[in-house]
Order: C-alpha cells, then sequence, then structure tokens
C-alpha cells in the first residue's frame, strides 16, 4: 500500500486524478503485486485484477477461455516496457524526493511516463509480478517528511548530490529509450511497434533535455 | 505540406520508368515509405524557406537540419530505387500553415514540420516488418521528436502519435 500510495498520489498523479489516474492505479497494483485487500484498503474502487483491455488482436484472439485474457502479440516486450515505465517513474520519485529542488524540471516528464504505463496497458494485461527488490512493507519513513520516501529509495538509489542525480535519470531515460527501441524494432504487430516506437522517442527526447543543464 | 499521393510500382499505369518496376516491398510499406520521403522532400522545401528568417542562431539550426534532411531524402530515395519503385518527386512549392516571416514564426514552422515528420515516421514504423526499414522508422521519430524540441516546441508524451496528442497530462508546471 505505502508504494501505491507513493506513486499514485505523490507529485506524480494529479489529486484524485480522473480515469488515467485510476488506471494507474490499477496497473501498479498489478504490477507491484500488492495484496488486493491491502491495496485497496485505501482505495475505494477498483478491481483487485490487472487492468482489463479492451484490445482485440485480429491474429490471437480465437483462443479465448473465459477467465485468462486471450495473448497479445508482442505481450513480453509491452510488459517489459510498462516495467521500464513503472520503474521510470520510481526513479523520478526517489530522485525529486531525495532533491526537491529537482522537482520542477523532473516533475512534467515522469507525468509523461505515467501515459506511456497506461498506454501500455490499454494493449496488454499487465501480470502480477513483484517488480521492486524492496517488499512493500509497512512503516511511514522517509526523508522530507514524504512518508514511504525511503522505501522508493531503497529501490532506486539516488546520488547524493543534485547534479549527479539528475545524470543518472538521464542515463536511466538513455537505457529505457534503447530499450523501447529495440522493442519497437523487434515487434511482431504494427501498431505495437509503432507505439514503442513512440515511447522510444520521448525517452530520447527525455535524456536530451534533462542533459542540458537548465 | 502534404503532397499528393502517387501510385507507383504498378504495372501499366502511370509513367515507366523502366519497363521491370516490379517492387520487392509489400504495398502498405511502399506507401508508407513514400509517404515518408515526401515528408523529408516538403521539410527540406520548409527549411530552404524558412531559413533565411530564422535569426542567426535559428538560421544555423536550419542550414543543419536541412541538410539532415536532404540525407534523410536521399537515402530514402536510394532505398526506394533499391526496392524496385519509382520514388515520389518534390513538389515545387508547398503550402505552409504559418508564413515564416520572422524568428518566431519560422521556429513555429520548423517545429511543425518535425511533428508532422515524427507522425509520418510512426506510420512508417507500422507499415513495415522489415528490420532494417523498422530500424530507419523509429529512428526519425526520435529525431524529428528532439527536432520539436530543440526548435522550442513542447515535448508530448507520444511523439508521432497524433490521435493520442491531447491524452498526455498537462505540461504546465504546478503551480506553487
Amino acid at each position: 500500500m505505502p508504494v501505491v500510495e507513493v506513486l499514485g498520489t505523490g507529485l506524480l498523479g494529479a489529486p484524485a486524478g480522473g480515469s488515467a489516474g485510476i488506471a494507474r492505479r490499477r496497473v501498479l497494483l498489478g504490477l507491484l503485486g500488492v495484496p488486493a485487500g491491502l491495496a485497496l484498503a485505501s482505495c475505494s474502487s477498483g478491481a483487485a485484477r490487472p487492468l482489463p483491455t479492451g484490445l482485440t488482436t485480429t491474429g490471437e484472439a480465437r483462443t479465448s477461455t473465459p477467465t485468462t485474457a486471450p495473448p497479445v502479440l508482442d505481450a513480453r516486450s509491452l510488459v517489459a516496457a510498462a516495467k521500464t515505465a513503472l520503474i521510470l517513474i520510481a526513479t523520478y520519485e526517489a530522485t525529486i524526493a531525495t532533491h526537491p529542488t529537482l522537482g520542477p524540471v523532473l516533475g512534467p516528464y515522469a507525468l509523461d511516463h505515467d501515459a506511456h504505463l497506461v498506454a501500455l496497458a490499454e494493449r496488454v494485461p499487465l501480470p502480477t509480478v513483484p517488480l521492486l527488490t524492496s517488499a512493500p512493507t509497512s512503516g511511514p519513513t522517509g526523508p522530507g517528511g514524504l512518508p514511504s520516501a525511503g522505501q522508493t529509495s531503497t529501490a532506486i538509489p539516488v546520488p547524493a548530490d543534485p547534479a549527479g542525480a539528475r545524470a543518472a535519470v538521464v542515463l536511466a531515460e538513455q537505457v529505457a529509450g534503447a530499450q523501447a527501441t529495440a522493442a519497437a524494432r523487434d515487434a511482431r504487430d504494427g501498431e505495437a511497434a509503432r507505439l514503442l516506437a513512440s515511447i522510444a522517442a520521448s525517452r530520447a527526447v527525455h535524456a536530451l533535455i534533462l542533459a542540458v543543464p537548465a | 505540406m502534404r503532397s499528393r499521393a502517387r501510385r507507383t510500382g504498378s504495372a501499366g499505369t502511370g509513367p515507366t520508368a523502366s519497363p521491370t518496376a516490379t517492387t520487392t516491398l509489400p504495398e502498405p510499406a511502399l506507401a508508407a515509405l513514400q509517404a515518408t520521403l515526401a515528408g523529408e522532400h516538403a521539410a527540406v522545401w520548409a527549411y530552404g524557406t524558412l531559413g533565411p528568417r530564422a535569426g542567426r542562431a535559428g538560421e544555423d539550426l536550419a542550414r543543419s537540419m536541412l541538410l539532415a534532411h536532404a540525407t534523410s531524402r536521399d537515402g530514402l530515395r536510394a532505398l526506394l530505387v533499391g526496392a524496385g519503385a519509382i520514388p515520389e518527386a518534390a513538389e515545387a512549392a508547398y503550402a505552409l500553415p504559418v508564413d515564416p516571416s520572422d524568428p518566431v514564426t519560422a521556429a513555429e514552422v520548423a517545429a511543425l514540420v518535425e511533428e508532422r515528420l515524427a507522425a509520418v515516421y510512426a506510420d512508417l514504423v507500422a507499415a513495415t516488418s522489415r528490420r532494417d526499414l523498422r530500424s530507419i522508422a523509429i529512428a526519425g521519430v526520435t529525431t524529428a521528436a528532439v527536432g520539436v524540441v530543440r526548435w522550442g516546441g513542447s515535448a508530448p508524451p507520444f511523439p508521432g502519435l497524433p490521435e493520442r496528442a491531447g491524452t498526455g497530462p498537462p505540461t504546465g508546471a504546478p503551480s506553487g
């Protein structure tokens, strides 16, 4: 719950956001593998299952079992891109929590990863797998008075100096962009490739902008 | 900036440069490649037009971008020729949505050119599964998205995907 709370209502998301915020929260629940009862204790609405997708694949939609979603082309790549988006979000969160002065610079770009996560979840059901190395245990701790910020920091190390922290974000964006580029190149479905290419471009732009000192 | 679509490669119709103009590319990839070439034609023309009115810094940037787009244009043309197709020709002139009369409007036009090119390249990504073409197309999306920012445009969450242009989070910094 704490991680979900940090990611869902922290500096990334608008408080009590619209459908995008709700969708992301569900995605996070799925990706982080948070027990439903625990996670939903503070969330009034929302299903415990991963985000349902309205996607109808042309190729493999015929294998349909009522309980599980049909297989999606390039599911592995799309899920990997979603995990990376979530890691990037956590990186931004941890960086801003450690260096609040970077908040105005980094904040808008973190929101882009939020949008990527939602868009990916529209294409593929995200499985329930543990993402961060540290389990979201209880205990609101963290520097700067931000609850649970310390937990994110344990998963994502943040350099002590702001310039180094910013450079680390740049590197993370570059690596993530390269990953999305490779995924787009190898994707079997054209629309999945198009989305991944756009995400790759977005990450590359982030890296470029943040690499230039303001 | 959008040029007329031209059919190429179909036997019997149109101006046949060679009697054996059978392309090795499937039709969707061919059409997307031609559209991308048309976009690069337009970009080269646009930068040539706006460059002299882009101010000192803008003129340098426009010159380097023009060269980059001319290189891309030539590469795409060679790809099409290599695939047995007749490359799309450039138009004599293109209609610009804004008259680039000063550095501000010149930058606006340049950013718009890059934004539209990103979409054209993204369509090319979807239209082909050939890895070399995919790589070119993906690089095109990224390069154009970077170009938008270099001209002072904002970085959208989904470069090249106009259908998602309005779905992103507000880019304005939260007040307070």
